[in-house]
């Protein structure tokens, strides 16, 4: 794939965007790796309940507590995180993918297809983006299939925008030109010459959006619109335990504080991404 | 005496639907083996010319030939080499993320100029070494290299496909003068020695007159003059090339003296 | 007579402070009243940079690491303090008027936005003094143009314009960057004998950055070439365009075309390229380059001295054994001779 040779070929020569790069990806890597081992790491059940240990505080043998049900908070938020962190790269990456394709085109081809692209662009940005999400999951029905088409539906238009911008530039350079003149196809000059160099914004881009769309799911499994029981995430977990903020704060906020630690994840890779890219 | 013309471009029209055509009906032709200088100050439509030329740009009205053979726009695949151009800016005439080995190797493939990668490779490195330079820079991204071994990068490149003419747009007013000059000597040797026909474009008289056989005034998308260059030079006929002479300064030539003071600006 | 700017063993630095890169170091020149003075050198050389240095605008990350900057006040030079000397002692010219002309302000008033607000004109002297300023630069119609706005302008107008915005200070000293490089030499060629009739007419002196020796030939009286971030050669332009002291000087000039270069040679070009800051060698920093280098050139500390029978300094360790006849372009043989590289 493409994307994957860009980063590849770049070997990082400063320390402090590859240190922040590998931090936040470690991090990811341990918290996905931990969600499939949830039981044995926690020694509990994640699904199972024991009404007569409910909300039972944090210690050392619950670590964050129970909730309601008396189901141990930590394997639930490790569990969790096997949803929403697939979920949430997914719901960065489909809509990128889908801008990205669109917006080369768009800038490389102009003609018809770059003016279609970009009236459908300004369609979809006239909603605000909450609203177009909520309105297709509820057309749609809950679940993670929904939250990708609705997250893909509305983000894709920044990326088209972003890649369009930088293609109209780069088509106008000599070796771009030189690449055409030498009769190379467009298909080649657009995959070779053009999007590799068009990419690196948009995968830092991307990198940051992997919050957004994990907040995008949390939010629609709070409103009952996301992951529906069995499945556990994050979002419907804060849910749960909204009505006992006040004395068992533990059931709502250990769930929000891994979506903290996701964000900070997240915000070190696009930061280390962003400095090894830079020209 | 001269012989048939390898290049013919015959009565082109590049039109921006202004009042001044870009290029306003120019008809030019070099004989193979040649090279044209093309001389005019930014804006005058030279450029766009060259665009045409190379079939990167398609004319309004008009035709390029190739060995008598009308050349279309866009050109087809086999046409598609025959003309090639080295661009002005060494700062992105080059893609960044790829090194001089991929730059060239590339077109050697696509276009079937030798068996394997391997071979490829081995005729990089004899291109380059054509340019001036060699196998050192092979793995070398454009950032790496200093402007002049980007241009003549940019010159193996365009001779990379064998083509039948090569277009020279500026290609080295962006280079210091030391530099210039060995580019400049290059690009004479490689006209000798692989009997070139090239198009020199260049705002710079002194410097086009001395690669070019024959010397073209360009003004405001219109050949003003065309001459041997050293009658050009010394002998200017049309008005334009008459003020374009008189107002480049030499360095071999006067200092503003209390006399040009005097003259109106 | 005391010269109305000197600078001395001026010393740029960037990078951080344990591992400096010096883009100028040790650059010194003086220029004299009434004199126009060409500062030539190829992209790298620091030519720029020592002119910023000048003005105290230097770009962000790059210091003053040593070195006097002095301006000429009551008879004596003495250190200044860059914002006041911007008021009055030095004008500035530079490449690009269109980024450095305030879009936003009609011409009259980016003119003498700067005097205005020192002396306290009146809106209507302020619009009078620009008006008399845009007519002694040659704009065809300076009332009119006085109520226009930058970007209606052409380059060459815009370039006047900035002259104009720097004779406003009444400046001694008009410092120009490149200024005629991104016109068409048509309009270059006003813009030159413009500033030859100001420096004449006001008796100001002119600094002159460029890489086109042909301008400084039009232009300056005297100059100095630099390379890599220091003066190699200073002297008249009449005994520098013709009897280079420098090795590189000599090359510059020689792998130039003109159109007396004989087409049946080729040129005579100066082999590899200047090294950037991080890779400058030791000793005499042309060496590397240099078809006379001996082993002593590696261990040369660099200082301009006088070059026997020559009103030119030189860094060059041989000026003596080198300094023969004058440079004879179309020989291309000169016991300065670079090769035909």
């Amino acid at each position: 794939m493409a994307l994957v040779q860009v980063l590849g070929r770049r070997r990082a020569r400063r320390g402090s965007g590859a240190t922040a790069l590998v931090t936040g990806a470690v991090l990811l890597t341990l918290l996905l790796a931990a969600s499939f081992a949830a039981g044995a790491l926690t020694g509990h059940d994640p699904a199972l309940t024991d009404l007569t240990a409910r909300f039972r505080p944090p210690t050392a043998e619950h670590w964050f507590g129970t909730d309601q049900l008396g189901r141990d908070v930590f394997a639930r938020v490790l569990v969790a995180a096997g949803t929403d962190l697939p979920l949430a790269l997914l719901g960065a990456a489909v809509p990128a993918v889908i801008g990205i394709v669109l917006g080369a085109l768009a800038g490389y081809a102009r003609g018809w297809i770059g003016t279609a692209v970009m009236r459908l662009a300004d369609l979809i940005q006239a909603f605000p983006s909450y609203i177009l999400l909520i309105v297709l999951v509820f057309l749609l029905g809950p679940g993670a299939g929904s939250f990708l088409v609705g997250a893909a539906v509305g983000a894709w238009v920044t990326y088209a925008r972003l890649v369009r911008g930088v293609v109209l530039r780069l088509r106008e350079l000599d070796y771009v030109r030189a690449a055409q003149a030498a009769g190379l196809g467009h298909t080649r000059v657009l995959l070779r010459h053009v999007l590799p160099n068009a990419l690196p914004q948009a995968v830092v881009y991307a990198a940051s959006d992997i919050v957004l769309a994990l907040s995008y799911l949390a939010a629609l499994s709070y409103l009952g619109l996301g992951i529906q029981a069995p499945g556990i995430e994050w979002g419907q977990m804060i849910a749960e335990g909204q009505p006992f903020l006040r004395n068992q704060w533990w059931v709502s906020v250990m769930p929000g504080l891994a979506i903290i630690l996701v964000g900070v994840a997240v915000r070190l890779i696009a930061g280390g991404l962003e400095r090894r890219l830079q020209r | 005496m001269r012989a048939a013309p390898l290049l013919q471009v015959d009565d082109v029209v590049v039109d921006y639907r202004s009042a001044h055509p870009a290029v306003d009906h120019v008809s030019l032709d070099i004989p193979r083996g040649r090279t044209l200088g093309l001389v005019g100050q930014s804006g005058c439509g030279k450029s766009s010319l060259a665009r045409v030329i190379a079939g990167l740009a398609a004319p309004a009205s008009g035709t390029v030939r190739l060995g008598g053979a009308v050349l279309p726009t866009p050109r087809g695949r086999a046409d598609a080499t025959r003309i090639q151009m080295v661009f002005q800016d060494p700062g992105s005439a080059l893609n960044p993320m790829h090194t001089v080995r991929r730059t060239l190797t590339e077109l050697l493939l696509v276009h079937r100029k030798v068996a394997d990668r391997r071979a490829a490779t081995d005729r990089a490195v004899e291109l380059l070494e054509l340019v001036g330079l060699g196998a050192a820079v092979l793995d070398a991204r454009p950032r790496g290299l200093s402007g002049g071994q980007r241009q003549r990068v940019g010159i193996a490149r365009a001779l990379a496909v064998e083509p039948e003419v090569l277009i020279a747009d500026e290609a080295v007013s962006a280079l210091d003068v030391s530099v210039q000059a060995a580019v400049l000597n290059t690009l004479r040797d490689l006209g000798a020695r692989l009997d070139l026909t090239m198009l020199f474009i260049s705002h710079d008289l002194a410097v086009t007159r001395y690669v070019a056989d024959e010397l073209a005034v360009m003004h405001r998308g219109e050949i003003v003059e065309r001459g041997l260059p050293d009658d050009v030079l010394r002998h200017p006929r049309h008005e334009y090339t008459r003020s374009l002479v008189a107002a480049t300064p030499r360095m071999d030539g006067p200092a503003l003296s209390a006399a040009e003071e005097a003259r109106p600006l | 007579m005391t010269p109305v700017l000197r600078i001395t063993d001026l010393v740029l630095e960037t990078g951080t402070a344990d591992a400096p890169l010096r883009p100028v170091s040790h650059a010194g020149f003086e220029v004299a009243h009434g004199e126009a003075f060409g500062l030539v050198g190829e992209s790298g050389s620091g030519k720029s940079l020592t002119l910023r240095a000048v003005t105290g605008l230097l770009p962000e990350g790059v210091r003053q690491a040593g070195g006097t900057l002095e301006l000429e006040r009551d008879g004596a030079l003495r250190p200044y303090r860059f914002a006041e000397a911007r008021g009055r002692g030095i004008g500035m010219v530079f490449q690009e008027p269109m980024t450095a002309l305030n879009p936003t302000m009609r011409i009259g008033d980016l003119v003498t936005a700067g005097p205005r607000a020192r002396h306290g004109w009146s809106r209507r002297t302020a619009r009078s003094r620009a008006v008399d300023l845009l007519a002694e630069v040659g704009m065809p119609d300076p009332a009119a143009q006085a109520r226009m706005w930058p970007h209606q302008l052409s380059g060459g107008l815009r370039q006047r314009v900035m002259i104009a915005m720097a004779l406003a200070t009444e400046p001694s000293v008009l410092l120009c960057d490149e200024p005629t490089t991104a016109l068409d030499v048509a309009v270059q060629d006003q813009i030159l004998r413009l500033l030859h009739r100001i420096r004449v007419e006001r008796g100001l002196s002119i600094v002159f950055v460029t890489h086109d020796l042909g301008v400084v030939r039009r232009l300056c009286d005297r100059v100095a070439v630099m390379y890599a971030g220091q003066v190699v050669e200073t002297g008249t332009v009449d005994e520098v365009f013709t009897r280079p002291t420098h090795p590189y000087s000599a090359g510059l000039l020689r792998s130039m075309p003109t159109p007396d270069t004989p087409r049946d040679r080729p040129l005579a070009a100066i082999p590899g390229g200047q090294p950037g800051a991080a890779d400058r060698p030791e000793g005499c920093r042309f060496a590397p380059r240099c078809a006379h280098a001996l082993p002593a050139c590696a261990g040369l500390a660099h200082t301009l001295a006088e070059v026997p029978g020559s009103p030119s300094r030189s860094a060059c360790l041989r000026v003596a054994d080198l300094g023969g006849p004058p440079l004879d372009r179309k020989a291309l043989v000169s016991p300065l001779g670079g090769g035909t590289a």
